[in-house]
C-alpha cells in the first residue's frame, strides 16, 4: 500500500456479508497478509472505479468501536491512524437494529466519509419488508447502496457510488451528526471546550469523539489524556460533569450513551423500515434447525458426527485423486531421469531430479486434493453459521476443561493449519483464555501432518485407514483438553470468561466464496511445497549425497551420520534408525517435510515409499511414529505464531518443550505397551 | 427479578440489571443487551441460553446467563 494510493476500508459486523462484498469488488486480485504488529489476517485487494485503481482493505468484523478485543482495536487503529479516503460500512439490511450501531459510531468518529452498503437486500424483500433508502440516506447525510452480493446484485451501483465519493473526496458533504439528550449534550459541549485548550489533544482525534469516549471511560483515550499538561484539571472537570449528568439521568453515563444510540436507531428503523410481518419470522427456520443442532442432548453427538463425516468425505473424495497425482509424479520422475540420461547428463543430476526434487516435493504435492477438500469443509462450517453453534454446544465441556466455548473455533481451524488457528484465538476476550487456547492449538492435527498419517496408516492399517486417522485427530483433541486443564490449574487460576456470541442465521454459502477460500489456502500450501519444502528436500538430497563418493542415502552420508547421533533417542519408542531421525528433525521446518524427506531418502513416490516403510516399521512402531509426529515440536511457522500472538518467547519455548516431552512419552507408552500386549 | 438462566423457553423478558464487571457489560452492550431492553428466550436448558434480541440470536454461556437479571414481560402479541 503506497502513501498516495486511494484506499477504501470495508467495515461491518461479523456475518454481514463483508467478505462477499470484498470478493465481488476485487475478484481474485487479493493479497492476504497480516496487520502490522499482530497476526490478525489482513486482506487487501484492488478494484477499478471508473478506470481508477483503488485499494480495498477488508477490516476485521466488529460490533462496535470500543476496542474490547484485538479485532476491534485493529479496525479502530486502522481507521484512526491510516486514514482511509472512504469507509464503506457493510450492513445486514435485514437486521438494521443491530448493524446500524457501528455505523453510528463511525459517524461520530468522523474519520472519513462513509458509504452505507445495505447488503442482503434480497432477504429483506423476501420477508416482505421494505426500506426507504432515500429517506434514510437524506436524514443521515450518507449515501446508501442496496446490494445482494451473493447474487451479484447492486455491485455495479456500489462501484459507481464509491467512485463518486472518491472523486468528491474531502468535499463530500459531512454526515449529519446524531444528537444525544440535552444534559448529555451539555456535558459533551463543556468537555469539548476544555479539550480545546490543549491543541495537541484536539488534533489527535475529532474533539466530539474524544469527549464522548472520555465520558464513556474508554481506557485508551484516558491514557492519551495522561500526556496533556492540563491532565489534572480536565480529569477533575470530567468527574464533575459525569456526576452531574448521571444525577440528571438517574444511572451511569456509559450505559446511557449506549442506550441513546440504540434509541436513535430504533427510531430510524421505525420510521424508514416497513414490515408487513413481525420480526419474529426472520429466523424461524434457523430456530427450528437450532432446536436440533444446538440441542442440549443431541447437539454434541451431532457435532462429532459432522466432524467425522467431514473427515470421511475429505479422505474418500480427496483420496480418489491422490492415487492419480502420485502416478503422474512417478511418471514425471522417470521421464525426467530418462531425459537427462538421454542428453548424457551426469547421473547425479538425474538422481537429484528424480529422487530429490520430484520424489520429495511430489510426495507432498500428492496430498493437495485432500487438503483442498479439508479446507472446503472448514470454510463450509464457517460460512454456513454452524461454527458458532459448535462453540455454543461445546461451551459446557470446554468450561469444565478450563477453556472457553470460543476456544473450539481455533481448534477446528487448526485442523487446516495451526497458524490461522492460533490467530483465530484473538476473538477470545480474556487474555488468559487466549494464551491457553494458543498453547494447545498446536496439538490439533493440521493438514501438513496429514500426509504422515495417510502414508503410515495406508502402509500398516490399510483396511482401517479412515478409523486410525480419525483416532489420531481425536487423540489430538483429547490431549489438547487435558493439557488445557493442567495449564489452567498451574499457570492460570480462575474462571474462564463467560461465553457470549452471536449465532448468525444459517445461510447457504455461495459456491464461489467457498471455492475461492479453499483455493487461496491451497495455493499457500502449493507455494510452500514449491519453496520451503523444495529447498529442504534439495538440502536433504545434497546432505545424503555428500561427502563425495558415498552411496546415496547411506549411513556414511552426512544426513546418515547426523541422523545416527539422534537415532538412539528414538530407540525406546520403536524407530531407532537414522532416516526417521532426519525426517523428524527436518519436519520442524514444516511438517510436510517429514514425508518429503522420507520420499527423498527412500526414493520415489508414495507407493514405493509405503513399501520401504513397511520393511522398517512394525504396526506398533508406526502408530508410535504417527503419534510422535502429531505431538512433538510444532513447525517453525507455528512456533513463530505462538511467539507473535502471545508476544513472548517464553510461551513459544514452553510450547516446544512441553510438546517434545509429551510426544516422546506418549510414543514410548504406545510402543512399549503395544509390544507388551501384542508380543 | 431473576437470573436469565432460570427463565423458561419461549418467555419474554426485560433486562433489569447486569451484574458483571465493566468488561462483561461492554461486550453485552455492543451486542445490544442493556437494561430496559426486551428480549425473548429462544431456548434455555438451565445452562447455555439462546436469546432473541432485536431479531438476532445470541448464545450465552451459563456463567453469563446468571449475571443477567431479568423480569418477565407479558407478551403483547
Amino acid at each position: 500500500m503506497k502513501k498516495n494510493d486511494v484506499v477504501i476500508a470495508l467495515a461491518g459486523n461479523p456475518n454481514s456479508g463483508k467478505t462477499t462484498i470484498f470478493n465481488a469488488l476485487t475478484g481474485s486480485r487479493q493479497r492476504v497478509g497480516n496487520w502490522p504488529g499482530v497476526t490478525v489476517e489482513r486482506k487487501e485487494g484492488k478494484t477499478d472505479l471508473d478506470g481508477r485503481q483503488v485499494t480495498v482493505v477488508d477490516l476485521p468484523g466488529i460490533y462496535s468501536l470500543t476496542a474490547n478485543s484485538l479485532d476491534e482495536r485493529v479496525a479502530r487503529d486502522f481507521i484512526v491512524q491510516d486514514r482511509p479516503c472512504l469507509i464503506a460500512v457493510v450492513l445486514d439490511a435485514s437486521n438494521l437494529e443491530r448493524n446500524l450501531y457501528l455505523s453510528l459510531q463511525l459517524m461520530e468518529l468522523k474519520a472519513a466519509p462513509l458509504v452505507l452498503v445495505f447488503n442482503m437486500i434480497d432477504e429483506v424483500e423476501e420477508k416482505g419488508m421494505s426500506i426507504d433508502l432515500e429517506g434514510l440516506s437524506e436524514l443521515l447525510g450518507i449515501p446508501i447502496v442496496a446490494t445482494a452480493a451473493k447474487k451479484n446484485r447492486g455491485i455495479q451501483q456500489l462501484k459507481k457510488v464509491l467512485a463518486e465519493q472518491v472523486t468528491l473526496g474531502a468535499a463530500a458533504p459531512p454526515a449529519i451528526p446524531f444528537r444525544y439528550r440535552e444534559n448529555t449534550e451539555f456535558a459533551i459541549e463543556r468537555l469539548i471546550q476544555r479539550l480545546g485548550e490543549d491543541p495537541s489533544l484536539s488534533q489527535s482525534s475529532p474533539p466530539r469523539w474524544l469527549a464522548i469516549k472520555l465520558l464513556e471511560d474508554d481506557r485508551e483515550y484516558l491514557a492519551r489524556l495522561e500526556k496533556s499538561p492540563l491532565r489534572d484539571s480536565i480529569l477533575e472537570d470530567l468527574g464533575v460533569l459525569k456526576k452531574e449528568t448521571e444525577k440528571g439521568i438517574g444511572y451511569d453515563l456509559e450505559t446511557a450513551l449506549v442506550e441513546e444510540r440504540y434509541g436513535f436507531i430504533n427510531g430510524l428503523v421505525k420510521e424508514f423500515v416497513k414490515k408487513s410481518w413481525g420480526l419474529e419470522d426472520r429466523l424461524s427456520l434457523s430456530d427450528k434447525i437450532d432446536k436440533v443442532l444446538a440441542n442440549r442432548l443431541m447437539g454434541l453427538p451431532i457435532f462429532f458426527f459432522l466432524l467425522w463425516l467431514i473427515f470421511k468425505l475429505t479422505f474418500d473424495v480427496g483420496g480418489f485423486f491422490v492415487h492419480y497425482i502420485d502416478q503422474l509424479f512417478t511418471a514425471l520422475g522417470n521421464q525426467a531421469a530418462a531425459l537427462i540420461q538421454a542428453l548424457n547428463g551426469p547421473s547425479w543430476l538425474a538422481s537429484l531430479v528424480e529422487d530429490g526434487i520430484i520424489g520429495g516435493v511430489g510426495s507432498v504435492m500428492v496430498f493437495v486434493p485432500i487438503i483442498f477438500f479439508l479446507y472446503l469443509a472448514i470454510s463450509l462450517l464457517e460460512e454456513s453459521g454452524y461454527m458458532a453453534r459448535g462453540a455454543f454446544v461445546m461451551d459446557k465441556i470446554m468450561h469444565a476443561m478450563g477453556l472457553h466455548g470460543k476456544s473450539f473455533i481455533p481448534m477446528v481451524v487448526g485442523f487446516g493449519c495451526n497458524v490461522p488457528g492460533i490467530m483465530a484465538a484473538r476473538t477470545l476476550e480474556n487474555p488468559k483464555d487466549r494464551i491457553i487456547t494458543i498453547l494447545i492449538t498446536p496439538l490439533m492435527s493440521c493438514a501438513a501432518r496429514l500426509p504422515i498419517y495417510v502414508l503410515f496408516a495406508g502402509a500398516f492399517f490399510a483396511k482401517h485407514q479412515g478409523t486410525v486417522i480419525f483416532g489420531i485427530y481425536l487423540l489430538g483433541i483429547v490431549l489438547a483438553m487435558l493439557m488445557a486443564r493442567i495449564f489452567k490449574s498451574v499457570f492460570f487460576k480462575g474462571e474462564p470468561a463467560p461465553l457470549i456470541m452471536e449465532l448468525p442465521p444459517y445461510r447457504l454459502p455461495s459456491a464461489k466464496s467457498l471455492l475461492l477460500s479453499a483455493w487461496h489456502r491451497c495455493f499457500i500450501f502449493v507455494q510452500k511445497a514449491g519453496t520451503v519444502i523444495f529447498l529442504a528436500v534439495v538440502a536433504v538430497w545434497c546432505l545424503a549425497s555428500l561427502p563425495l563418493g558415498v552411496e546415496y542415502a547411506s549411513q556414511e552420508s552426512i544426513v546418515g551420520r547426523v541422523g545416527s547421533i539422534f537415532a538412539p533417542l528414538l530407540e525406546p519408542i520403536g524407530f531407532g534408525f537414522w532416516q526417521a531421525a532426519v525426517a523428524l528433525i527436518f519436519g520442524i521446518l514444516a511438517k510436510e517435510i517429514v514425508v518429503g524427506t522420507l520420499g527423498t531418502l527412500y526414493g520415489a513416490g508414495e507407493e514405493t515409499l509405503a513399501g520401504a516403510i513397511a520393511s522398517q516399521f512394525t504396526p506398533v512402531s508406526a502408530l508410535a511414529f504417527m503419534v510422535l509426529s502429531l505431538v512433538y515440536i510444532p513447525c517453525a511457522a507455528t512456533i513463530g505464531a505462538v511467539r507473535k500472538e502471545t508476544n513472548s518467547w517464553y510461551w513459544a519455548i514452553f510450547t516446544v518443550a512441553y510438546t517434545l516431552v509429551l510426544g516422546w512419552l506418549l510414543a514410548f507408552l504406545i510402543y512399549q505397551g503395544g509390544n507388551f500386549l501384542f508380543p | 427479578m431473576c437470573p436469565l438462566s432460570l427463565c423458561a423457553t419461549g418467555e419474554r423478558v426485560k433486562v433489569e440489571k447486569i451484574a458483571g464487571g465493566c468488561e462483561v457489560r461492554r461486550r453485552l452492550e455492543a451486542m445490544g443487551v442493556l437494561p430496559g431492553e426486551e428480549m425473548e428466550v429462544v431456548s434455555c436448558h438451565c445452562g447455555p441460553v439462546i436469546l432473541n434480541i432485536k431479531g438476532c440470536r445470541l448464545g450465552l454461556g451459563c456463567g453469563m446467563a446468571q449475571k443477567i437479571l431479568v423480569t418477565p414481560v407479558k407478551s403483547s402479541r
